[in-house]
C-alpha cells in the first residue's frame, strides 16, 4: 500500500497543475458546504434571538363581542382583573385596549397653517396608560396618564405610519373624531409587540362613552396585552383568564406564543435540513466534476497505465493508484476548501455584523467529505485505468 | 500446423519455446496477425526479430511478452508454460523475468530517471531502499549516474532510451524484449543502444529486439523473419565486432 501511495504521490506531485484543477471543484463544494452549515447555524443563532426578545413574551387575552353589541371596557375586563394581572410573577406590565371594527372611523386632521385636512378612515383603539409600555412602544412627545383618563382629557396618540400620511406631529396637531376634538400629544415611533398601534389613533378609555356613540353594527373587541420576562409565557397564560375574569374566564380568548425552546428546535431543524440539502448539492457536483476530470486525466495517461501493466503492475494495484491520488486530491481539498469556508462564513458574519457560529465537527465533516466525494469520484476512472490494455495501449 | 520454414532452432535449455503460436483477431474480416509460428531462443542468445510493417513482428513480440494472449500453440518461459497462467500470475511473471524496452521509450516524463527505474521496480515486492540501490547501478551502468535526479523530459533521445534500457534490466530479467529501440534515434545513439543490447547478451543476458535496422539486425546472433503473419527464414549471422 505504501508504495500504491508513493506512486500516486509521485505523479500528483509532478503533475501539480492538472491535480490542482481536478483538485477546485470538490474544494469549492467543501467551501460552500462548510459555509452553508456555518451560515445556517448563525442564522439559526440570529433568528432566535429575535424571538426570545419579543414574541416569545408576548401574551394577549381577549373578548371577542357579537356585532352591534357596544360594552364599555369596564364592562368586559374590569380593570381590577388588570391590575390583579400586573401583580402575577413574570409579568412586567398589562394594559388594556378596546378597538372598534366594522364601520370605518372617520377622522380628520387640523394642522397649524394648513387648511382641514380631508376626512380619512382610521383604526381606533381606546387603551389605558399602561398599554404604551406592555406593547414596549417607543412614543415621540407624551403619551397619556391616568390623571388624562380621570378628568377625560380630549387627547390623542397617534401611529407613526399614520401620523406620517397626515403630516401630525405632537403637540401642534389635533383630530376631529365622531365630533370629539381631541389634541395630538404623542407619535408611536416603533412597538414590538403590537404593530397595529403604528397605523392608529389611541383615544384614552375616559373617553370611550363618546367613542362608541354612534357606532351601531360596529364590533368592540376588549382585550388584554400583557409583556412577561423569558420563560414566564406558559405560566402567565394558563391563569391570565381566570385573573382578568374570575367569574367567567371562559368568556375570553387566551394567546401564548410558541414556546420558544420547541420553535427554536423547529427552526434549527429547519435551517440544518435546509443548508444540509444545498451542501449536499454542491457535494454531489464536486463528486461529478472530480470524477470527470479524474476520467479524463486517464484518458491522457493511457501509455503510463499501459506502461504499468506491462512492468508488472496488477490490475488492482491500477486500481488503487487512481483511487490514491483521488482521495489525495479529495483530502487536500476538502481541507482547503473547508478552511477557505470558515474564512467567508467569518467574512459574511464580519460584513453582516452577526456572531458567527460553527460546529467544528463540521469543518472536520467537510474534510471527511471531501475525502470521500474524491474517492467515489475516482471510482469509475480507476476501473476504466485497470482496463488498459499494456499492448494496445502502448502502442499508440 | 506449422510450416518447415518457420520451425527456428529448438530444443531442450531453451529460455523461451514457441510451439504453433497464432495470433488472430475478429473481424469481419478475420485477421491472422501469427500463424503457427515455433522457434526456441537460448538463454544469452540476441535475437533480432525483422520484417515489413505489418508483417506481424509487433504482435509475435507482444505474446513473447505476455501482453496479449495468443488464440493457440504454446508458449514456454524460463520453464512456466504461459497458458495455465492468470492476469495476475502473468503481471507477476512480467515483473520478474521480463524487461521491455519500446520505440517510444514511454518514460514517465514528470519523474526524475531514477523515479522512472524505481516506479518499474515498484510492482515486485522490493524494498524502497533496495529499489533505489538497483535503480542507480542500472542507470550507474548506462552511463547516466550523472544524472539520476534529472526530470526524464529534459533528456536527449539517447539518454531517455538509456534510461529505458535502466528501467529493463535493473532487476535482472530472465529477457529484454525491444520493440524498435533505435526507430527514434539518430545514427551515432543508434550505435550505441546497439552496443549496449549486444554487452548484455555478452554478459549473459537474453535480447529479442523487433527491429526495421539493418545494423541492428546484424549485430544479433540469429535473426527471424516474419513475413504476413509467418515466421519465415531464420538466419544465422556474423556477428560485427563493436568497441
Amino acid at each position: 500500500m505504501y508504495d500504491v501511495l508513493l506512486n500516486a504521490w509521485l505523479i500528483l506531485r509532478s503533475r501539480w497543475l492538472r491535480t490542482l484543477s481536478c483538485g477546485l471543484g470538490v474544494a469549492l463544494g467543501c467551501t460552500v458546504f462548510v459555509m452553508a452549515l456555518g451560515l445556517g447555524q448563525t442564522a439559526q443563532a440570529q433568528v432566535s434571538d429575535r424571538f426570545d426578545v419579543f414574541r416569545a413574551t408576548t401574551v394577549s387575552a381577549s373578548f371577542r363581542s357579537d356585532a352591534g353589541v357596544t360594552a364599555l371596557p369596564e364592562e368586559r375586563i374590569p380593570a381590577a382583573g388588570v391590575a390583579r394581572v400586573r401583580t402575577m410573577p413574570g409579568v412586567i406590565d398589562a394594559g388594556r385596549f378596546t378597538a372598534l371594527s366594522g364601520q370605518p372611523v372617520i377622522v380628520r386632521a387640523r394642522v397649524p397653517g394648513t387648511t382641514d385636512a380631508e376626512p380619512v378612515s382610521v383604526n381606533l383603539l381606546l387603551a389605558d396608560p399602561h398599554l404604551f409600555a406592555a406593547a414596549h412602544a417607543a412614543v415621540a412627545g407624551h403619551s397619556f396618564t391616568s390623571v388624562d383618563e380621570r378628568v377625560q382629557r380630549h387627547v390623542a396618540v397617534v401611529g407613526a405610519a399614520l401620523a406620517r400620511e397626515l403630516g401630525l406631529t405632537a403637540g401642534q396637531s389635533t383630530l376631529s373624531i365622531k365630533g370629539l376634538h381631541v389634541q395630538v400629544i404623542g407619535v408611536i415611533e416603533s412597538t414590538h409587540r403590537m404593530p397595529e398601534l403604528l397605523n392608529s389613533v389611541v383615544l384614552p378609555e375616559g373617553l370611550a362613552a363618546a367613542a362608541l356613540r354612534n357606532s351601531p353594527g360596529d364590533r368592540v373587541d376588549t382585550g388584554v396585552l400583557v409583556a412577561t420576562r423569558p420563560g414566564a409565557p406558559r405560566v402567565v397564560g394558563d391563569r391570565l383568564a381566570l385573573a382578568l375574569l374570575p367569574t367567567a374566564p371562559s368568556t375570553l380568548g387566551v394567546q401564548v406564543p410558541e414556546d420558544p425552546s420547541r420553535l427554536r428546535l423547529q427552526v434549527s431543524a429547519d435551517l440544518r435540513r435546509l443548508s444540509l440539502a444545498a451542501a449536499a448539492v454542491v457535494l454531489v457536483g464536486g463528486v461529478f466534476a472530480i470524477a470527470n476530470l479524474m476520467q479524463l486525466n486517464v484518458s491522457q495517461r493511457v501509455r503510463e497505465f499501459g506502461l504499468r501493466r506491462a512492468v508488472g503492475a496488477k490490475r488492482w494495484q491500477v486500481v488503487t493508484q487512481v483511487l490514491s491520488e483521488a482521495t489525495i486530491i479529495g483530502l487536500v481539498a476538502g481541507v482547503a476548501g473547508s478552511t477557505l469556508g470558515v474564512w467567508a462564513l467569518l467574512g459574511v458574519c464580519i460584513w453582516q455584523t452577526w456572531t458567527p457560529v460553527l460546529d467544528i465537527g463540521a469543518v472536520g465533516f467537510g474534510v471527511v467529505a471531501g475525502t470521500l466525494g474524491g474517492a467515489v469520484g475516482g471510482l469509475i476512472p480507476a476501473m476504466l485505468a485497470a482496463r488498459i490494455a499494456p499492448a494496445s495501449a502502448l502502442r499508440l | 500446423m506449422s510450416s518447415p520454414s518457420s520451425r527456428a532452432t529448438t530444443g531442450a535449455g531453451s529460455l523461451l519455446k514457441c510451439r504453433g503460436l497464432r495470433r488472430s483477431f475478429d473481424g469481419p474480416p478475420q485477421v491472422h496477425a501469427l500463424r503457427d509460428a515455433t522457434f526456441d531462443v537460448r538463454a544469452g542468445e540476441f535475437l533480432a526479430i525483422v520484417g515489413r510493417s505489418g508483417s506481424g513482428k509487433s504482435t509475435l513480440l507482444n505474446l513473447l511478452g505476455l501482453l496479449d494472449s495468443p488464440s493457440g500453440g504454446e508458449l514456454t518461459l524460463a520453464g512456466t508454460d504461459t497458458r495455465a497462467l492468470g492476469s495476475r500470475e502473468r503481471a507477476a511473471f512480467r515483473a520478474r523475468q521480463l524487461g521491455f524496452v519500446f520505440q517510444a521509450f514511454h518514460l514517465l516524463p514528470e519523474l526524475t530517471t531514477v523515479e522512472n527505474v524505481t516506479v518499474a521496480l515498484s510492482y515486485q515486492g522490493i524494498s524502497r531502499r533496495q529499489r533505489r540501490v538497483l535503480a542507480v547501478q542500472a542507470l550507474e551502468r548506462m552511463g547516466l549516474g550523472h544524472r539520476l535526479d534529472a526530470r526524464a523530459r529534459t533528456l536527449s533521445g539517447g539518454e531517455q532510451q538509456r534510461v529505458a534500457l535502466a528501467r529493463a534490466l535493473a532487476h535482472q530479467p530472465s529477457l529484454i524484449l525491444a520493440d524498435e529501440p533505435t526507430g527514434n534515434l539518430d545514427s551515432q545513439t543508434e550505435a550505441e543502444i546497439t552496443s549496449i543490447l549486444r554487452t548484455l547478451t555478452q554478459e549473459g543476458g537474453t535480447v529479442v529486439v523487433v527491429t526495421h535496422n539493418d545494423e541492428l539486425a546484424a549485430a544479433a546472433d540469429r535473426r527471424l523473419r516474419v513475413h504476413d503473419g509467418v515466421v519465415t527464414s531464420p538466419t544465422a549471422v556474423t556477428r560485427p565486432t563493436y568497441v
